[in-house]
C-alpha cells in the first residue's frame, strides 16, 4: 500500500514535469514524435523499479482530446465499432477533418490507433475512409501495413483489402 | 452473378448491401439504378440518383430486383456505412445529374466533387462513383465502348434537363460533352460489372452479364405491373 502511495506521487511528480516540458515546447516535435520520453524511477530501499512510457502518440492523443470531444468515445470504443449504425457517426467527424483538409489532425489521429485493438471494420475502415488523401498523410502508408499485417493475423478476407496494397 | 428480386426472395434478405435496378415504366426502355444498404438504424434503404440535384435516400420500392456485391462483409458494411455519409452529406444539396462524368467524383470523404461545370452523374455513375470512392474499381473505363444509341440517349437526357430548368451554361457544358463524345454505362452495364467481381471490368466482361441483368428486370418489372 505504502508503494502505491508513493509511486502515485512520483507518477504525479513525472506527469507535471512531462506536462511542462511539452507545454514550454522544450522538446522539439519530431523528438516528440520519433522518440517520445521514458522516465525510469527507482526506489533502491525497497527494491523497486518503475518505468513510464510516455508513447509519441500520447502527445497526439491528448492534443486531439483536447481539441475534438468525440476523440476519447472514439478510442474507447473502436475495438467494438462493426455495424453502420456505431461508425457512422466517426466516420463522420472524420470526415469533417478531411473536408477542413485538417490533414495534420488527422495524420496524429491515425498515429494513435492501434491497429491490433481496432474491430475489424474500423481497421479497414480508418484505411478507406483515407486513402484519397493518403498523399497528405505521412502516417497512413504504415498505418496499412500494419492494417495488412493484422488483417492476415485475424484470417480477415483478402477482399477486404482490394485496392488498398 | 445471384439476382434476386421480390417474387422469389424478399428485401429482408438483404443482410448488409446490394446494388439495385429497375424498369420504373415497363413501357420505357429504361431502367434506373442505385445502391440498397441497411442504414445505421437496420432498415432497409435504397440510396439513389433520381435525378438532376434529386438525392434519394428511402426504402426501395418492389419494382427492384437486387444484384449481390461479391465482396466480404467488412467492405460491405463499409460501403453502407459510407452510404449512410454520403446520404447525410448530400441529401439536402442534391448531386447534379449529368452525361458526363468528368471531373466528377465522390470524394473519399462522401462529398460530391465537380470539378467543371457540366461535371455529374447519372444514376449508374453515382454507383460507381461511391465504389470508387472506397478505392474499388469497378468498371475499366479505358475498355469501354461508345455506341451510337448512346449518344441519342444523352441527348434526350439534355432536353430533359433543360426542361427541367437546368441553367443554361448547364446545358451548354452537357452539349459541348455531347459532341466531344461521353461513356455511356448503363445501369445493367453497371450492376453486371459489380456482380462479376473480377475488376475492374471491361465492356466485354461485361456484356453478357449485363443482358442477363436486364432480362431479369424487364421480367420482373412485366410481372410487377401485370
Amino acid at each position: 500500500m505504502e508503494y502505491a502511495i508513493d509511486h502515485n506521487a512520483y507518477i504525479s511528480t513525472a506527469t507535471a514535469d512531462i506536462q511542462r516540458m511539452y507545454d514550454t515546447q522544450s522538446f522539439q516535435p519530431e523528438s516528440k514524435l520519433e522518440q517520445g520520453v521514458v522516465l525510469a524511477f527507482n526506489y533502491p530501499d525497497d527494491e523497486f523499479n518503475s518505468i513510464i512510457t510516455v508513447k509519441p502518440s500520447s502527445f497526439d492523443y491528448k492534443m486531439l482530446t483536447e481539441k475534438y470531444g468525440w476523440v476519447e468515445e472514439l478510442f474507447s470504443k473502436y475495438g467494438s465499432l462493426s455495424s453502420v449504425a456505431s461508425t457512422a457517426p466517426f466516420y463522420k467527424e472524420i470526415t469533417k477533418l478531411l473536408i477542413a483538409t485538417n490533414f495534420s489532425d488527422v495524420d496524429a489521429l491515425i498515429r494513435c490507433v492501434a491497429p491490433q485493438e481496432c474491430s475489424d471494420l474500423f481497421l479497414i475502415g480508418l484505411a478507406r475512409l483515407t486513402l484519397g488523401y493518403k498523399d497528405d498523410l505521412p502516417s497512413w502508408k504504415g498505418y496499412v501495413q500494419d492494417v495488412v499485417r493484422e488483417a492476415t493475423n485475424r484470417k480477415i478476407d483478402q477482399r477486404a483489402l482490394s485496392g488498398l496494397v | 452473378m445471384h439476382l434476386d428480386c421480390t417474387h422469389y426472395s424478399q428485401f429482408e434478405d438483404i443482410e448488409i448491401l446490394a446494388v439495385a435496378i429497375s424498369r420504373p415504366r415497363p413501357s420505357r426502355k429504361q431502367q434506373h439504378a442505385g445502391i440498397i444498404f441497411r442504414d445505421a438504424t437496420g432498415e432497409l434503404k435504397l440510396l439513389d440518383l433520381q435525378w438532376h440535384y434529386s438525392l434519394s435516400l428511402a426504402p426501395p420500392s418492389d419494382s427492384f430486383i437486387w444484384v449481390d456485391v461479391p465482396l466480404d462483409d467488412i467492405s460491405k458494411t463499409h460501403l453502407a456505412t459510407v452510404c449512410q455519409v454520403i446520404a447525410d452529406l448530400n441529401q439536402e444539396e442534391g448531386i447534379p445529374y449529368s452525361i458526363s462524368t468528368e471531373g466528377a467524383s465522390i470524394l473519399h470523404t462522401g462529398e460530391f466533387f465537380g470539378e467543371h461545370l457540366h461535371s455529374g452523374f447519372t444514376c449508374a455513375t453515382f454507383v460507381l462513383a461511391i465504389f470508387e470512392s472506397q478505392g474499388f474499381k469497378v468498371v475499366d473505363y479505358r475498355n469501354w465502348i461508345s455506341r451510337p444509341s448512346d449518344k441519342k440517349w444523352q441527348f434526350q437526357i439534355i432536353q430533359n434537363l433543360q426542361r427541367s430548368g437546368a441553367t443554361p451554361e448547364y446545358i451548354a457544358g452537357q452539349v459541348k460533352q455531347l459532341s466531344a463524345g461521353a461513356d455511356r454505362f448503363r445501369p445493367e452495364e453497371v450492376c453486371a460489372a459489380i456482380s462479376v467481381g473480377s475488376w475492374p471490368a471491361g465492356y466485354e466482361e461485361t456484356k453478357e452479364p449485363a443482358a442477363k441483368v436486364l432480362e431479369y428486370t424487364i421480367q420482373h418489372a412485366t410481372n410487377t405491373h401485370a
